[in-house]
């Protein structure tokens, strides 16, 4: 049987005891930073995160370009599951948590959420990973595309409602504009051109938002966190609303007209047996 | 409220030590409320037998087993446009693992007007209910209720009118299983006559179910049978969500127009810079 540890390893967080009671800290260092002395109250809450997951202080060009991500993804509107799924929960009384946990929940999702980051950073690093390991000159990206393309859809690449993700266009213009366009973002791009010979799809905001955070150096579990965190401010808010009004102010889509079930018999599913 | 040092004797005395009497892995043996889950319980008791033995502190008679299960069967409610159901199901929409969904599904379910909140408030009313009928006649502190203008919990539907098929549907089985009823289910009973007169909306089931697990072999003293019990039902009511993960095209669950949000807030307008 292998040895079961009883002690919690951390890099991020480092408390020292007090003398007279051995559960309370007198002093706690994140990353070797005084948290309540140094760091508390000078420097913003998206800063602190970038130095919990990273391990130091942003610059404050990767502050300016670590917030300009967490900004593009903060709200993607009420009509948005993630959202709805949280207000649907808060029309009912449920208590704030509960509601977040429910939006969180949609907020995670492969269709658009976190999910979904995490995917379109992994494939960017595993097509870096096989490029860079290619000695072939020219390198051609298109077989390793393929590859990715027999799953219907390539991560990070399709439509939003049915057109294309503008919201996406902008995040990369911004990012060109003011050169925070790093590898990844270009291998991104790289592939849309690639695939835009054989298809309609093209670059989603998530997958501007992936590839941006693995050119700052984020792994593709904190880009899924990260992602599912940014928004939730906006679904903070669109849930608190809910909280002002009766549950009848918030649609129930409970007509007959809505629903369209399509009945087995009892009988019929009994045959299957 | 506790002194600072009875506090640190609490964190001295729970170091390193947990304390139930639920059940655990103990001498490699897996036991539940002083059964052991392998030899004792695996094919002797149902689910339902084996929370039931939690709930009463001993192995339930066959007549609250078929309760408990009959409540299960009666709770299935798998209409998507339940604000809990459909919370799970925009989970599965958005492509969130099933476990999730269900998390967001039971998560909105602690809401005040469907599902485990309502139950609970449904409880608080019975509880004092009883307390201020100890005394006096139940017709007249329904007067009074009705006179303050008070809510009645347990009492109406928030989607459909008329009488509560689950409760008439229950209350016959009760009588066709000669079921002892209690204080809170004869109270149930006698009042409920007295409100659908008065304003006309009929007990719904939470009020037959709460009044159940108040009564007794259950006698809910606290919130934790209703909650575990209610929770227990709802299971079945989130397949939905296991539906539309089986559509793995992801499509859209009740998509909403840009002109379906009717927006309240500020005029457009502009940034100072």
């Amino acid at each position: 049987m292998k040895k079961l540890e009883n002690k919690i390893k951390t890099s991020i967080w480092c408390e020292e005891a007090a003398a007279h009671n051995p559960f309370y800290a007198e002093k706690s260092y994140c990353h070797g930073y005084d948290f309540y002395n140094d760091l508390l109250g000078n420097y913003s809450w998206a800063e602190l995160v970038f130095l919990h997951l990273k391990g130091e202080l942003p610059s404050k060009e990767s502050n300016n370009h670590f917030n300009l991500l967490l900004t593009a993804v903060m709200n993607p509107g009420p009509r948005d599951l993630q959202n709805r799924a949280a207000m649907s929960a808060a029309i009912g009384g449920c208590p704030v948590g509960g509601a977040l946990t429910a939006g969180f929940s949609c907020a995670m999702g492969e269709l658009q959420g976190g999910l979904a980051v995490e995917a379109v950073m992994r494939m960017l690093l595993d097509i870096k990973k096989q490029a860079d390991q290619d000695t072939a000159f020219p390198f051609s990206y298109n077989a390793l595309i393929d590859r990715y393309q027999n799953n219907e859809q390539i991560p990070g690449f399709g439509f939003l409602y049915a057109e294309q993700d503008t919201q996406a266009v902008r995040l990369l213009k911004l990012l060109q504009k003011r050169q925070w366009d790093g590898n990844f973002v270009r291998l991104l791009v790289k592939i849309e051109t690639i695939i835009a010979e054989k298809c309609e799809h093209r670059i989603r905001l998530y997958g501007v938002f992936g590839a941006s955070l693995l050119d700052l150096g984020f792994s593709p579990e904190q880009g899924h966190g990260l992602y599912m965190l940014a928004g939730g401010a906006s679904m903070l808010g669109f849930l608190s609303e809910r909280y002002t009004e009766k549950w009848y102010e918030y649609p129930t889509w409970f007509s007959d007209a809505v629903y369209n079930y399509e009945r087995k018999s009892g009988n019929e599913h009994n045959k299957k047996q | 409220m506790k002194t600072k040092q009875e506090s640190l004797k609490q964190y001295h005395d729970c170091y390193n030590t947990i304390t139930t009497s639920l059940g655990g892995i103990v001498d490699g043996k897996i036991d539940f409320c002083g059964e052991d889950v392998i030899d004792e319980l695996a094919g002797n008791l149902t689910q339902t037998e084996s929370i039931l033995l939690w709930a009463l502190g001993r192995r339930p008679t066959d007549l609250e087993t078929k309760l408990m299960d009959t409540f299960i069967c009666m709770n299935i409610y798998p209409d998507m446009r339940i604000w809990s159901i459909r919370t799970g199901a925009y989970a599965a929409a958005s492509g969130a693992p099933l476990s999730s969904c269900f998390g967001a599904a039971h998560a909105a379910a602690n809401s005040k007007i469907f599902a485990v909140g309502a139950s609970l408030n449904c409880k608080r009313f019975f509880e004092k209910f009883a307390e201020d009928s100890t005394n006096r006649p139940a017709e007249e502190i329904v007067e009074e209720y009705l006179g303050k203008g008070l809510f009645f919990p347990g009492f109406g539907r928030p989607l459909i009118q008329g009488p509560d098929e689950r409760y008439t549907k229950l209350s016959e089985l009760l009588k066709e299983w000669h079921y002892p009823l209690g204080t809170y289910t004869k109270l149930l009973f006698k009042i409920a006559p007295l409100i659908t007169k008065h304003k006309n909306i009929h007990p719904n089931y939470a009020a037959l179910f709460v009044t159940l697990l108040l009564d007794p072999p259950f006698c809910c003293d606290d919130n934790k049978i209703v909650v575990m019990a209610h929770y227990m039902v709802s299971l079945p009511s989130y397949l939905p969500a296991c539906e539309i993960k089986e559509k793995s095209e992801y499509v859209p669950l009740l998509p909403l127009k840009v002109s379906d949000i009717i927006y309240t807030g500020k005029a457009k307008r502009g940034t100072a810079g």
